[in-house]
């Protein structure tokens, strides 16, 4: 049943996909519609999935690669679809389409059993700082497809008109915003709960660090980009810099550096 | 005259000063000095991750011991222990002098201009004095704060903890009263509920061979001695007609009270020479046969299933510690704690650490006394209303675009 689910999720996203890309040359407004509704469903149906899992394991399904990755995948087709409700981008609908496929794909490649949990992770905060982190990875997952997309309308098509430049630049801007706060808080809770469980609300573990190397990173774009200005291809690099660095604190630490989220 | 000379460079050095003054708080102020400064604690961060550090150098020579040279050279630089290093420390602090001056101009420019801060910089001076907050929270667990371990059997009280090899008073008493640890089932009783796990053995009276047979109901098998020719004579037909995990009966018919195995039991049908015997077999009581039918087979049957792991090898659930607070020997509080549940008392609060799986009454609980923790999670609060602010309740978009 679990797996038919996920399924269902993946080919429903795929349709999404598929439809987005075709939207790009062809029918664009009805087939961009389709792929929005695809990527709708497909969340709702995840959100489902998400809540099976929850219910079968008796806790927040959260605590995995396998889990973490489904969560990503659900919280960036979540977070794209609040942007489109602002703005349309039709290249950034299939760029991110592209990406929660992929991201399913790779989950699918991992062991899914629900296994017991470590005393340490059996714990409220578990479900609030992984939440809570997945939420700013998606922001900056966008951000991050959004920077390749200024960089390639601004080098290949300088046609390109300046309102669609200055959408997608300021796309990057807003999701980096959201992917900050809620990174904060990932952090914090996770600080909260470290306190919680070991007696020290910070002991410089390979995860805690880069997370706050990112942090770092993400804290520089935005001081440069509100306080010195700095808008297009400048902050497009930087976008693209702080993705990397969310992408090694993701599977770069699990998979070299372990530590006290060495299950992760 | 003198007092003319005297008094003429003090006129002139005053200005001077205060130039210097300005000039460091505007360079302290600016943002490629913070950005700087950032970027060279964040480089910082990435080599405390990718160098071994503090205790890990030790392990890291034991398995490349050709690279000694190359560590001490590394920790003459201060590279093996970053985190703790005193340039990393100032570094953390030329951030705070940053931060605190950038908050202060901030505000006095605010004031000076519009007689209160604007909503907007008030979130930023918020997101930059949690900063310092929680730097500050930092500072004091360092100076103030203690850090030990306490272990000890059940029933013992202790008076003392460990911080790095020396005895630390507490200033009262606490009584380990109970210490549990639970297992999950789960990895021990999976295993067993898979029905190919269970076998059913049958031996037909004076002969040596035994069948084993994987129990699935409804599976049907015909026995024939190896020399011995199929025949009505010479086969059993064995059937398993039912298989109950948890056998019980109920109103007067048996029934299964769960899907664990609490009480295996399969109902087996063997059919031999135009005779017919059905009995009950029980996984946990072998020598226990209940008959449905008269036994004139000539055959033994005994259903195992795959023990369970013994406990120990189970995964650890959690580890409760039931603990007494005696102050002047009186009982003042009683908890019973376990991993993200602590005790705390007088400022000092004790984690449930560590067991010794040969000795399962005897535990160790981290003792911790950190009085920066409500500066650090004031500073946290701070932290996302500042952002929140910032972004969402007087986000820069609106005057951006």
């Amino acid at each position: 049943m679990m797996t038919t689910l996920f399924n269902l999720c993946f080919a429903i996203y795929l349709l999404a996909l598929v439809t987005a890309a075709i939207a790009l040359f062809a029918w664009r407004k009805p087939l961009s519609w389709v792929s929005i509704g695809a990527l709708s469903a497909g969340a709702l149906l995840q959100t489902v999935y998400i809540g099976m899992r929850w219910v079968e394991a008796g806790r927040a399904p959260f605590s995995n690669m396998f889990e973490s990755l489904v969560l990503f995948a659900w919280a960036l087709a979540v977070v794209y679809l609040v942007v489109r409700a602002r703005i349309n981008i039709p290249a950034l609908s299939t760029a991110t389409c592209l990406m929660v496929l992929l991201v399913m794909a790779y989950a699918s490649a991992f062991e899914s059993d629900i296994k017991p949990l470590m005393p340490a992770l059996q714990s409220n905060w578990l479900s609030v700082h992984v939440f809570t982190c997945f939420l700013g990875y998606s922001g900056f997952a966008i951000s991050f497809l959004s920077a390749i997309g200024f960089l390639v309308i601004a080098r290949a098509n300088s046609k390109c008109p300046d309102e669609t430049k200055n959408n997608i630049d300021m796309v990057t801007a807003k999701t980096i915003s959201f992917g900050f706060l809620f990174l904060t808080v990932g952090i914090i809770t996770g600080a909260v709960w470290a306190n919680s469980a070991w007696g020290t609300y910070w002991s410089w573990d390979p995860k805690e660090t880069w997370s706050l190397i990112t942090w770092f990173v993400y804290a520089i774009f935005l001081h440069c980009r509100y306080m010195r200005g700095w808008h297009g291809r400048r902050a497009a690099w930087i976008a693209i810099f702080g993705f990397c660095c969310v992408l090694f604190t993701y599977f770069g630490v699990s998979r070299w550096l372990p530590g006290l989220h060495s299950y992760a | 005259m003198a007092a003319d000379a005297q008094d003429t460079p003090s006129q002139t050095q005053k200005p001077k000063t205060k130039s210097v003054a300005a000039r460091i708080t505007r360079v302290l102020a600016s943002v490629p000095f913070a950005s700087v400064v950032v970027a060279l604690i964040a480089m910082a961060c990435i080599v405390g991750t990718l160098l071994p550090q503090g205790q890990q150098v030790q392990q890291y020579l034991t398995a490349h011991p050709e690279r000694e040279g190359l560590m001490s050279a590394l920790d003459f630089a201060g590279l093996t222990h970053v985190f703790s290093a005193l340039w990393f420390v100032g570094l953390l602090l030329m951030l705070a002098a940053s931060l605190a001056v950038c908050s202060f101009k901030r505000y006095a420019a605010a004031m000076r201009l519009h007689g209160r801060p604007r909503s907007r910089a008030f979130g930023s001076l918020i997101t930059h004095i949690s900063m310092l907050l929680v730097l500050c929270g930092g500072v004091v667990r360092v100076v103030w704060g203690e850090r030990g371990q306490l272990g000890f059997r059940e029933g013992e009280t202790a008076e003392t903890f460990i911080v790095e090899n020396r005895s630390v008073p507490l200033p009262f008493k606490i009584r380990l009263v109970k210490f549990t640890t639970e297992h999950h089932k789960v990895a021990g009783t999976e295993s067993v509920t898979q029905e190919e796990e269970e076998l059913l053995h049958v031996r037909i009276k004076n002969e040596e061979n035994v069948w084993s047979i994987p129990v699935m109901e409804g599976a049907s098998h015909a026995l024939t001695a190896e020399d011995a020719t199929p025949s009505a004579k010479n086969t059993y037909q064995v059937t398993i007609l039912n298989r109950l995990p948890d056998f019980v009966i109920n109103g007067g018919h048996a029934t299964s009270r769960s899907d664990e195995l609490n009480n295996p039991a399969l109902r087996v049908q063997v059919i031999h020479n135009a005779t017919t015997n059905i009995q009950w077999i029980f996984a946990l009581h072998p020598g226990f046969n209940m008959h449905a039918t008269s036994n004139q087979i000539p055959v033994e049957m005994i259903y195992t299933t795959e023990a369970p792991a013994p406990q120990s090898e189970q995964p650890v659930k959690d580890w409760k510690s039931t603990l007494e607070i005696l102050d002047n020997d009186v009982v003042v509080k009683e908890k019973t704690i376990e991993v993200n549940a602590p005790l705390s008392y007088k400022g000092y609060t004790f984690y449930q650490s560590g067991y010794n799986p040969n000795d399962p009454k005897w535990t160790s609980l981290q003792v911790v006394r950190d009085p920066g923790v409500p500066l650090v999670y004031t500073g946290f609060l701070f932290l996302i209303v500042g952002l929140t602010m910032v972004f969402y309740l007087y986000p820069h978009g609106r005057h951006e675009r």
